[in-house]
C-alpha cells in the first residue's frame, strides 16, 4: 500500500473509532480507551528505536514523564507569574495561557526528544546494552530531580483542574483527550510504518543486524540512532503530555512508574517487533487485558499478569504474536532459520 | 604527486600488544596486491585501520592525497574504501536484494538507474539473482562470501579489501571468486587481497607483501618475494 | 562543616563502598566475565532481603547466618536462570533484545510479587549486636554498617581467590576471555558459565542480607542499585574485581559526601551521573587500558 493511502486510512480509521466511541456513549468506555491510545503511542515509539534499531530503551517512564511535567510546570507558570514576573510578562502568559493540549504534546514531544539526543550522545558510541542501562538509570535520575523540584510540587505532587469542557464546540473534555491521543496514535503509526519502507528504516535495520558491517556499507550509524532515539523519545514525551489534564493530579511515583517501561517492551515483544502491526497489536491486546484484569482482580495482579506475559513470550515466542501467522505469508528461504533473532 | 593510497608508518597496540609495527605501504592505482602473513600477523588489523574501525596510534594513511584520520568508517566508505569481512556479517533480517541495497542507498553513487534494477545486477554478476528474497541464513557458505563482497561492491568503491573472501572454499569456489576479483580489477578497482590460499594469491596478486607479527618482511613481485628466505622461514618457522 | 564530620562522611562512604561491592561482583562475574547484562541482579538482591527478613522475623534466625544459608538456594536458582537464558536466548544469538527484555521481565516480576506479599512498607531484621556503635574518638562506627561491610570484604576475598586459585575459577576467567579455547581443554563452556551464574546470583542473596541488616528495605530500592551496581561494574574496568572494589569505594564516598552536604534526596542522581561520566569518559574502566 502507499504512504498517502495508509495516511489516510489510519486517520479515517481512528476517526470511525472516535465516532463508535460517541455513539457507545459509555465515559467509562473513554477513560479506559484513553489509556489504551495512550499505550499505543507508547508501544510504536518503543518499537520505532527498539524493533527497529535493537536499542532497548529502559526508560519510558522517564521520557513519559518529561511530557506530563512540561506539562504541569507550563500549568503552574500562569499563576506563578503573577506574583513572581514583572507585570507586563505576566501580561502576556495570561493571555496565551493556558497553553491548548496540542502545543503542550508538541513542547512535551520536543523537550523529550532532546533528552533522547541527549542521552543518545552520551551512550549510543558504545554497545547497546550500555545505552539501556544507561536509560534505567536516567529514570531514576529524573525521579530525584522531579522529587526535589518543588515548584511541580515535588513528591507531594500537583493537582491539575481540568475544565469540563473544552473551548472547541464545547466539547467534554475527557472525549477531546481521548480524541487527540487517538490521533497521535494515527500519527505514531504513520511515523513507524513511513520509516519501515525508507532509507532510514534500511539503515535502521542494518544497524540491528550488524553495526560494523553497517558502517561498512556506508550507513552513519551513530547519526541515524541519534535520530531514532529523539523520535521515539519525542512520540513517548508527547503521550505524556496531555496526561496531567487527564488524571487532575500527577505526583513522581506513578508517573514515573516502572509500568511504563515494562509496557512498552512488552507490548511490542508480544504482538512482534518486525512492523508497526505488532505494537499495535500488543498494545490492544495487553492494554485491554490489563484494564480488564485492574478492575475484576486488582492491580497488583493485572501488573504481575504483564510481567509473566513478557517473560514467557520473549522465552517461548521471540516473534511475538505476529509469528503465528508467518506459515500463513509466502515462504521466504531461512525464514525458519533466523527464529526472528535481530 | 603521491600514491593511490599510502599507510604511512602506522603503528597499533592493543593494551601491551603491538599487532602493527611501524608499517609503510603505498599503493598505485589499479594494482592487485595480496597480503600474506601467518594467523595474527596483523593482516586484519591492516584492513580495520584502513576501513576506520581502529585508529592507529603512530602514522597516518593518505588515500588520494587526503588524510583519513578523524574519518569515520562510513565517510571512509563513501570516499571509496570498501572492505569485505573476514567472517561474513550479513544484515540477518534483510532478504539478499535488501543487503545489497543497503549499500546502494547509503554509499552508492549510481543514480542513473532505479535501485531495484542495480540491485538486480549485482547480485546477477556473483549469481545471486535467484535467491535475491532468501534470507542470509539459507545461503551456503560460499554465497554468503559472494554476498559479502558483492555488498562492498555496491559501495562502487576505488579501492577493495578483501579480508579473506575465500576461506573455507573448494577448489573451483575459489577460482570462481578469483575470476570476480580480476574482473573488478579490470574495471579499474585496486584491490588488496588478504588470502592464506597462496594458489589463489599467486595468480592474482602482481605484488606482494607479507606481515609477520605486526611487521612488514617483504614487499614486491610475488614470485621473487615468495622465493625470500625471510619469508620461507617465516611460514615454515610455525 | 568541621573535619570531624567529614572524616565521619568519609568512614561511612568506606564502609558502604565495602557493600557496594559485595552488591556489584555479581554482576562483574554475570556481565564482566560471561558477558550476561543481568539488570534483575539487584532485584535478586532484594529478595534476598526479604528471605534474610522472613528467616528472621518467622524463626529468629541470625540475618548473617541467613545470608550465607540463603547462598545455596540462590545459587540453585542461579544455575536454573542460566540453563533458560542459554536455551531462550544465547544459543540462537538473540540476548540483545530479548535477553534484556528478560531479566527486566523478572525484575519486575520480582518487585510486583515482593509488593504483594509484603506491601511497600519498609522492613527490617533484628539483632542485639546491630543498635551498637563503636567509637574511636570522634569517628563513629555503627555496627549495623561495620558487620556488613567486613562480611562483604570476605565474600569479595573468597571470590577472588576461588576465581585466581581453583580450577573451575580460573576456567571463569578463562571463558571470559576465549570461549572456544575452553572447549579444547575438553571443558564444556556452558557448564562453567551456569556455575559463574550461579555464583552471582548466590552472591546476590548473601548481599540481600546484608543490605536489610543496613538499612529498612522496601521492594522498589533495587531500582536504585541497578545505575550503581554497573556504574561500579564499568569504571572497575568490567570484571576486575581489584578494580571493582576500588570503583565500589570510590562511589560509596562521593555518595556519602553527597548526602552529607547536600542531603540524602540526592544521593540516586550521584550514581547515575557517575555512570554517564563513566560510559563517556572511560567506558574501559579506571585500570582499563
Ligand atoms: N580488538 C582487538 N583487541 C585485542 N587484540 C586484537 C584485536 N584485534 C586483533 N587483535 C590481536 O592482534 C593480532 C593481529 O590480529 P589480526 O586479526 O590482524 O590477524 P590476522 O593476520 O588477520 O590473522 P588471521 O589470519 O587469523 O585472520 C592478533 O594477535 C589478535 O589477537
Ligand atoms: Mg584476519
Amino acid at each position: 500500500m502507499r504512504m498517502p493511502i495508509f495516511s489516510l486510512l489510519a486517520l479515517v480509521v481512528a476517526a470511525a473509532l472516535f465516532a463508535a466511541f460517541l455513539a457507545i456513549g459509555n465515559e467509562y468506555l473513554f477513560f479506559a480507551g484513553y489509556v489504551v491510545v495512550q499505550y499505543v503511542v507508547i508501544a510504536t515509539a518503543w518499537n520505532i528505536l527498539g524493533g527497529y534499531c535493537g536499542y532497548v530503551n529502559f526508560g519510558t517512564g522517564a521520557f513519559f514523564a518529561v511530557g506530563a511535567y512540561a506539562t504541569v510546570a507550563l500549568h503552574k507558570l500562569q499563576n506563578y507569574s503573577e506574583n513572581n514576573f514583572p507585570p507586563a510578562v505576566a501580561e502576556v502568559i495570561a493571555v496565551i495561557f493556558p497553553l491548548p493540549i496540542p502545543v503542550l504534546i508538541l513542547i512535551g514531544g520536543l523537550l523529550s526528544g532532546i533528552i533522547g539526543l541527549l542521552m543518545g550522545y552520551l551512550t549510543l558510541r558504545l554497545r547497546g546494552v550500555f545505552f539501556a542501562i544507561a536509560t534505567l538509570a536516567l529514570a531514576v535520575v529524573l525521579q530525584t530531580l522531579v522529587v526535589n523540584w518543588d515548584y511541580v510540587g515535588g513528591s507531594r505532587g500537583a493537582t491539575i483542574l481540568r475544565p469540563p469542557t473544552t473551548s472547541l464546540f464545547g466539547m467534554d473534555y475527557i472525549h477531546y483527550l481521548f480524541a487527540l491521543m487517538l490521533l497521535l496514535a494515527a500519527i505514531s503509526i504513520i511515523i513507524a510504518r513511513g520509516i519501515e519502507r525508507s532509507t532510514f528504516g534500511y539503515g535502521l535495520a542494518s544497524i540491528r543486524d550488524d553495526e560494523l558491517a553497517a558502517e561498512a556499507a556506508g550507513v552513519p550509524t551513530l547519526r541515524l540512532k541519534l535520530a531514532c532515539t529523539a523520535i521515539s523519545g519525542a512520540l513517548m514525551g508527547m503521550a505524556g503530555a496531555p496526561f496531567p489534564y487527564y488524571v487532575g493530579y500527577v505526583e513522581p511515583a506513578s508517573t514515573f512508574s516502572l509500568i511504563y517501561a515494562v509496557n512498552a517492551i512488552a507490548m511490542p515483544m508480544v504482538g512482534g517487533t518486525a512492523g508497526w502491526l505488532g505494537p499495535l497489536l500488543g498494545s490492544l491486546t495487553l492494554g485491554s487485558l490489563q484494564q480488564i484484569a485492574s478492575v475484576t482482580i486488582s492491580s497488583e495482579a493485572s501488573l504481575l499478569l504483564i510481567g509473566v506475559i513478557l517473560v514467557a513470550f520473549v522465552v517461548l515466542a521471540p516473534r511475538g504474536m505476529l509469528g503465528w501467522f508467518d506459515r500463513l505469508r509466502p515462504k521466504r528461504k531461512g525464514m525458519v532459520a533466523t527464529g526472528g533473532g535481530h | 604527486m603521491t600514491a593511490f593510497l599510502e599507510i604511512d608508518a602506522i603503528t597499533k597496540k592493543f593494551g601491551g600488544f603491538t599487532a602493527l609495527d611501524n608499517i609503510t605501504i603505498s599503493v598505485g592505482r589499479g594494482e592487485r596486491v595480496g597480503l600474506i602473513g601467518p594467523n595474527g600477523s596483523g593482516k586484519s588489523t591492516v584492513v580495520n585501520c584502513l576501513s576506520g574501525v581502529f585508529s592507529p596510534e603512530l602514522g597516518a594513511i593518505r588515500f588520494r592525497d587526503q588524510d583519513l584520520r578523524g574519518l569515520r568508517a562510513f565517510e571512509r566508505t563513501r570516499l571509496g574504501i570498501a572492505r569485505s569481512f573476514q567472517l561474513p556479517k550479513p544484515f540477518r533480517s534483510l532478504t539478499v536484494a535488501e543487503n545489497v541495497r543497503v549499500p546502494l542507498l547509503y554509499a552508492g553513487r549510481g543514480r542513473s538507474k532505479a535501485i531495484d534494477e542495480q540491485c538486480h545486477d549485482l547480485l546477477t554478476r556473483v549469481a545471486l539473482h535467484d535467491k535475491a528474497d532468501w534470507l542470509p541464513a539459507a545461503l551456503t557458505q560460499v554465497e554468503l562470501r559472494k554476498l559479502e563482497l558483492i555488498r562492498a561492491v555496491a559501495t562502487e568503491p576505488e579501492l577493495l579489501l578483501a579480508d579473506e573472501a575465500m576461506a573455507g572454499l573448494s577448489g573451483s569456489e575459489v577460482t570462481e571468486i578469483v575470476a570476480f576479483l580480476l574482473q573488478l580489477s579490470d574495471d579499474g578497482v585496486t584491490i588488496i587481497m588478504i588470502e592464506h590460499i597462496m594458489s589463489a594469491v599467486m595468480s592474482f596478486s602482481n605484488r606482494l607483501v607479507v606481515l609477520v607479527s605486526g611487521k612488514k618482511v617483504a614487499d614486491g613481485d610475488p614470485q621473487v618475494v615468495v622465493k625470500d628466505p625471510i619469508v620461507e622461514s617465516a611460514y615454515l618457522g610455525q | 562543616m568541621s573535619v570531624e564530620f567529614l572524616i565521619n562522611a568519609l568512614a561511612a562512604g568506606l564502609l558502604i563502598g565495602c557493600f557496594y561491592a559485595a552488591v556489584t561482583i555479581g554482576i562483574s562475574i554475570s556481565f564482566g566475565f560471561l558477558d550476561i547484562a543481568n539488570i534483575s541482579h539487584p532485584a535478586f538482591v532484594i529478595a534476598g532481603s526479604y528471605a534474610a527478613y522472613l528467616l528472621n522475623q518467622g524463626v529468629g534466625i541470625d540475618p548473617l547466618l541467613s545470608g550465607l544459608l540463603l547462598t545455596i538456594p540462590f545459587f540453585l536458582l542461579g544455575c536454573l536462570f542460566y540453563d533458560i537464558y542459554f536455551h531462550a536466548f544465547e544459543q540462537h544469538g538473540r540476548e540483545g533484545l530479548s535477553g534484556l527484555a528478560f531479566f527486566f521481565g523478572l525484575m519486575f516480576i520480582i518487585e510486583v510479587v515482593l509488593i504483594m506479599i509484603f506491601g511497600v512498607d519498609f522492613r527490617y531484621v533484628e539483632a542485639g549486636y546491630l543498635n551498637s556503635t563503636w567509637r574511636l574518638g570522634f569517628l563513629d562506627l555503627p555496627l549495623r554498617l561495620l558487620i556488613p561491610s567486613l562480611v562483604a570484604v570476605l565474600l569479595f576475598v573468597a571470590l577472588q581467590l576461588f576465581l585466581s586459585t581453583t580450577f573451575q575459577g580460573r576456567a571463569i576467567i578463562a571463558v571470559s576471555q576465549d570461549p572456544s579455547a575452553l572447549s579444547l581443554l575438553s571443558i564444556r563452556p556452558r557448564r562453567i558459565k551456569r556455575l559463574a551464574f550461579g555464583l552471582s546470583v548466590a552472591s546476590a542473596g548473601l548481599a540481600g542480607a546484608l543490605l536489610i541488616m543496613i538499612q529498612p528495605v522496601e521492594p522498589s530500592i533495587g531500582r536504585e542499585y541497578i545505575g550503581r551496581v554497573f556504574a561500579i561494574c564499568v569504571l572497575g574496568g568490567m570484571g576486575s574485581l581489584p578494580g571493582t572494589l576500588i570503583a565500589a569505594l570510590l562511589l560509596g564516598v562521593i555518595e556519602s559526601l553527597t548526602s552529607s552536604y547536600y542531603g540524602p534526596a540526592w544521593a540516586p542522581a550521584v550514581s547515575f551521573t557517575f555512570l554517564l561520566a563513566t560510559l563517556t569518559l572511560r567506558p574501559r574502566g579506571l585500570l582499563g587500558r
